[in-house]
Order: C-alpha cells, then structure tokens, then sequence
C-alpha cells in the first residue's frame, strides 16, 4: 500500500501510468432498439463504475481508498471495460486530455459520458513493476511546500 | 314632469346657476323656464334678447356677429305657467329615463308587495303539515277504534251469544297478552312519530315533497283497507271472538310501524350518505363554498343549501363595493350649462368625446384598482389595530366589585357599559365606518353587547370580535327575520333529484346563489402491501455511478 499513498488534489503528481483506450458499446435493449439519450443520440456504455471525486470523502468509501481521485469501483462482464483491460480499483487520472484528479465526482462522470472514445490513462497499483529499493517510486506526487524538484522515471 | 326625480325648489335665484344636470334630455320649456324666469340672467344670456312682456325667447345661433343678415332666429314662445310651483333643479340620480321610475323605487315596490303576499301565502306553509297530521292521526286512532268498538256495545255483539258460557267478548290470557304488546307497540310508534316527525316544517317548498307524500298515501291505503276489512269480516259477519279483533288490530299496528321505519329511512337516512358536493357562488360578490350532500331532490338540495349559507357565508354588504373606489373625478368632465342655448350642438360633439376619453381613462385604470384595494386594506388595519387597543383600555377601567378592595361604587353591567363605552366610541365608530357597517348597529345595540360581555367577563378582544368582520348571515340582528323568502329557479323539474352537472339558482334581492352539483367518483382503492422481507436498506456513503 505504500505506493497508494494519497495525493492532494491540485498538486504537482509524476507516476507511471498505463495509457488505456476504451471504445464504448452501443447501447441496446432487450429487443435489440438503440436506446437513446434525451437529446435523441445514441447511448454508449463503457461497462465500469466509478467512484470518487474531490467533493467525496475518501474516508467514506467502501474500498477503502485514500484519496480523492476518481476510481474504478466495479467492471461489468463482457463490456467495453473488460475488452479494453480497465481493472478494479485502478485510478484514472486523465480522460482525453481532462485531468480528472481535480474533477468532482459530477464532472468525471460527464467528461466520461462525452466522447464515445476513451483515451485514459490510468494508474495501477504494482504495474510497472519496479524495482522496490533505490529505484524510483512508481508514485510520487509534490505537495506545496516540498522543495523536491527530482524528475523520476 | 320628471319621474318624481327632480327636486322642486322655490322660486330662487341660485336656481339659475349652472347645475351638474343629467344627460342630454333637456325639455324646451326648462329653456322656457330659465328664459322666462329670474331676472339675473342678463350675465349668462348676453347674446338672447327677451321681450318678457309677451314671454317669447329669440334664440341666436353664436358667432356669427350680430348683425350679419340671414342670421337664424328661432322665436320661441312660452306657453303662460304658473310659476309659483317655482323651477326644476335636477339632481345626478340612477335615472337615465325622465318618464321612468328609478331603480330605487322600483325596489321599493317590489318590498312592498311581497310583504303584502306575506299574509296569503302563509296557509300555503301549514297546508301540508296540517294534511299530513290529519292522516297521521286518522292512521295511530284506528287501531285503537278498532279495538275499542266491539266493547262499545253499539252494535249488539252480546246478543249473538252463541250459548256458550264462556262470553268470548271477555278477554282471555293470550288476548291480555296480545292487548299489551298492542299497548306498548302503539307507545312505541307514537314516541317515533312525535320525536322524528314532530316539529316546525322549516321550509315551504314549491311543488310537492314527493317521499312524505308517498309514505303518507301509504298510510292512507293501509288504514283503509284495514277498515274495509274490519267493516266486512267483523262488523258484517259479527266476529265475536274478541281475541281474533285484538289481533286485528295488532297487525295493523305493525304495519304503521313498519311505514314508519320506511318514513325513517326515505325521509331521514336516505340523504345522509354524501354522494355529491354543491359549490354555491354568491352572485354580487363572487364569494364561494363547496358542501357535501346526499341524493336529495333539487328543491329539498336547496333547502339544505340555504341552511349551510346562512351559517357559513357573511353578510352582502352592499356598499361595500363602492368602498375602495374613490370619487370618480368629473374634473374631465364639461360641466353642462343648461342655458347653452346656440352652443347645443357643439357642446354635444364636444361631450361625447369627452365621454370616451372618460370611459378609455377608467379602463386603463385597473392598476389604480390594485392599489386602492391595497390602500384600503391597509387603512381598515390601522383602524383595526386602533380599535382594540382602545377597546383593552376601555376594559381596563373595569374591575369586578369582588377584587375592588377600598370603597367603590357598585354598577350593574349596564351601567359599566355606559361609563366604559365613550372612551372606545370614536374608534368604533371609525372602524364600523371604514368597514361600511355603521348602519347596522346602533348605540343601544352595541352597549347592550358591551353590557353583557362586561357581565360574562368576556375578554376586549371578544367584545370587539363581532364588528370586525361582516358576520354569518343568520347573526345579523338587523335584517333577522323568522320567515325568509327565497325563489328558486331551475330549468329541470324541482322534484327530481340532484345529478352531476345540475344547475340551480336561488335568488333574494341582490343576493343570488348559483348552485352547481358535482357527484363524488367512485373511488376504486388498490392494496399495496410492503413486504417486510424486502423492505430493506443499504447506506449509500459513497455515491458509484454507472457508466
């Protein structure tokens, strides 16, 4: 767990993550009719929940995560999630080009809903596999009054 | 002469100053009058020229200079009157018409002849009360004849003895028997009849009250059948067993008592299970309420509506429509000078526009409406508010003579109410004023109301409560009568009964009732039943959103 350290929404972060796209189904009901939003376009499902958000509170979530950011809480069988390699509990820390470590829970969801096209990248607990000691910490965010400057990779 | 309209005054000379006079139905011989009459009109009629000695007029049409040839002259010549009954001053009235009565007469006719109806009409009222006991009556005594005739010895039973010692006109045990319950069921269907049907008929209606109507011919036919009866079979044929004529009339008085319970339910139960409501709008002021009802017919629908209004609506008050309306403002106005004379004309072209102006300035007057509504009520609170703070004061001076611990002068509760009364009055008066009741109290009837709330030991507060606002109806002491005259007026037959989407109207005066009849649906209720099992909750700390 001690690369799942918390990171302060609006802080400076550098972590490795994983660049993952989703490209969503389209949404269809039992007898096989598009179902449609409100303004008349086709829906599209990605198949995951999310969790999270900087107007929650971590300490209440049921997995236990600590921190703010937006987080896969659940993965649907056979969906555009599942296909594309999404995971539970992985973090996702940008959605095509938004940064949604600063998002509220309202606005990842929407930002999410947007395109039909995903491209996330998303951080993993233990992937990449680094080496532990000496190496560079898979995570590291910079909280304000920090002096450390390090480009780590 | 006008419709009784115009003041006469004397002969005077104010007279012949310009008066707001009404509408254009000027008669020539008020020209003649004005012409004629008075010698101070030489400042107004500069252009007329009077000979008084032979009483012609020469009018001369204006403007034209006075010497231009061809000018117009109309001679006009006053017929000899006598003058001494002196001129007309016309004053505004509602009276457009000179020949007509006004509205105010004409109401006061129409009170005049209805109080004189009042006397013919009244046997209407008991005639079918009286018909009804006479039945009545002639239904509960028969059985008792019946029972009591053979006893009588009219018609010489005895002698037809069949030889027997046992005499069978003499009462046995079972006969005793039946004798009593024939007692005790007769008590009983009195004491029904006197408790339920036993009282002032509290309303005439106009056509015929088809249930007591129906239960009162069954009454009828079954007391006549029953004498036929016992006229052939016992009479005729001599019965002579006493018990045989007691039982008779047992089975008569059950069936009396039997029309009884079905007088009972048609006449008082049917109509208690509400089926339909009524809305009753009051026509001048617009005021409404919505009344439950059961299936009644339309004219007993409005006898019940009428008692609901008295209680729950508030008195009309006439004036108080014109009470948030300010003076209309004549200012716009040409005031017409009845001696116009050679300007008749252009004063009428000139006045009808003045007229529309008038009217298009009143219509775009709906906001002023808004705001001296507002102003009104504002100013009734302010006097509200004076009123009872002059109304606690008042009481304050009082104390009952039992809590008074040095020397005091005892007073009766009418003499407290007059030593309490003056430091109250102006406020009350202001406020009944404002309010547009004054007319309907007068000082004896509020210091008796004082009085008596002083002797209770009402409170200011409920002292003052009966002027602050119009009051129900049937507490107004002033227009309280015991017999109220109301027309009903319907296009379906009075006696049938009430439907959804009747129409009734019920008029009296200025007051009329429009009545509107709505059934009650039918409610069809489901069951839902929550199933403990699965009435069961999670907390949803975190919200998860689908994607």
């Amino acid at each position: 767990m001690q690369d799942m350290a918390g990171h302060t929404a609006g802080d400076p972060l550098e972590c490795y993550s994983i660049p993952i796209v989703l490209e969503k189904d389209a949404d269809i009901d039992n007898q096989g009719h598009a179902v449609l939003e409100a303004d008349g376009k086709q829906r599209y499902r990605c198949g995951f929940r999310i969790g999270g958000g900087i107007d929650q509170d971590p300490s209440q979530s049921p997995q236990g995560y600590p921190d703010k950011g937006i987080y896969v809480t659940y993965i649907h069988e056979n969906s555009a999630a599942s296909r594309c390699g999404l995971q539970v509990h992985d973090k996702i820390l940008q959605v095509n080009g938004k940064d949604l470590t600063v998002a509220t829970h309202k606005q990842a969801v929407e930002y999410i809903r947007r395109k039909p096209v995903l491209k996330m990248l998303v951080y993993r607990k233990g992937v990449p596999q680094l080496h532990k000691t000496g190496g560079n910490p898979q995570f590291q965010s910079y909280n304000q009054y920090s002096q450390q400057y390090q480009q780590q990779y | 002469m006008d419709g009784g309209e115009s003041v006469r005054s004397g002969r005077s000379e104010r007279s012949e100053r310009s008066h707001r006079s009404h509408g254009s139905s000027h008669h020539p011989r008020q020209h003649h009058h004005r012409g004629s009459s008075g010698r101070p009109n030489s400042n107004h009629r500069d252009r007329r020229e009077r000979d008084r000695d032979d009483r012609s007029v020469t009018i001369k049409t204006p403007g034209q200079g006075s010497d231009v040839e061809g000018e117009e002259r109309i001679q006009v010549q006053v017929i000899q009157q006598d003058d001494n009954w002196g001129d007309n001053t016309t004053a505004i009235t509602g009276n457009t018409s000179e020949t007509g009565f006004s509205m105010e007469d004409m109401r006061k006719f129409a009170k005049e002849m209805d109080d004189n109806y009042s006397v013919g009409f009244d046997c209407a009222r008991y005639v079918g009360t009286a018909l009804a006991a006479v039945l009545s009556i002639f239904g509960f005594l028969s059985p008792i004849a019946m029972i009591v005739l053979p006893k009588l010895g009219i018609f010489e039973w005895k002698a037809l003895a069949f030889g027997t010692e046992i005499d069978p006109m003499q009462c046995r045990p079972e006969c005793e028997g039946l004798l009593i319950s024939f007692a005790f069921k007769l008590l009983i269907l009195l004491l029904g009849t006197i408790a339920l049907f036993f009282r002032q008929p509290k309303a005439t209606m106009p056509r015929v009250f088809v249930f007591r109507a129906v239960v009162l011919f069954l009454v009828f036919v079954l007391t006549f059948a029953f004498w036929l009866f016992y006229g052939v079979r016992i009479l005729k044929a001599r019965e002579t067993h006493y018990y045989a004529i007691v039982q008779f009339a047992v089975y008569l008085v059950d069936g009396l008592l039997f029309i009884h319970y079905l007088a009972v339910a048609l006449l008082e139960i049917r109509q208690l299970q509400p089926q339909f409501v009524i809305k009753i709008v009051r026509s001048p002021d617009g005021k409404s309420q919505c009344y439950n009802i059961g299936l009644l017919s339309i004219q007993r629908a409005a006898v019940w509506m009428l008692e609901q209004y008295y209680k729950d609506f508030e008195v009309y008050n006439p004036y108080l429509e014109n009470a948030t309306k300010k003076p209309a403002k004549l200012t716009g106005f040409k005031v017409y000078d009845v001696d116009g004379g050679p300007n008749q004309t252009n004063q009428q072209g000139r006045s009808r526009a003045v007229f529309a102006a008038a009217a298009r300035r009143r219509d775009a007057s709906h906001n002023d409406r808004f705001y001296e509504e507002a102003e009104y009520e504002r100013r009734i609170r302010k006097r509200k508010a004076r009123l009872i703070v002059a109304a606690e004061e008042a009481f304050s001076h009082i104390k009952r003579m039992q809590e008074e611990q040095g020397p005091a002068i005892p007073m009766d509760p009418q003499e407290a109410a007059q030593a309490v009364f003056p430091s109250m009055a102006r406020a009350l008066q202001k406020y009944l004023r404002i309010t547009r009741q004054q007319p309907r109290y007068t000082f004896e009837s509020v210091l008796n109301h004082l009085a008596v709330c002083i002797g209770h030991d009402i409170s200011p507060r409920a002292f003052v409560e009966k002027y602050l606002s119009q009051g129900a109806v049937i507490m107004n002491e002033k227009d309280y009568k015991s017999m109220q005259r109301w027309v009903l007026v319907c296009d379906q037959l009075l006696t049938r009964e009430i439907e959804h989407g009747t129409y009734f109207q019920l008029r009296q005066g200025e007051v009329s009732l429009l009545c509107t009849v709505r059934k009650i649906p039918h409610f069809s209720l489901t069951e839902e039943v929550i199933d403990p099992k699965s009435n069961k909750f999670v907390l949803r700390l975190n919200s998860e959103t689908s994607v």
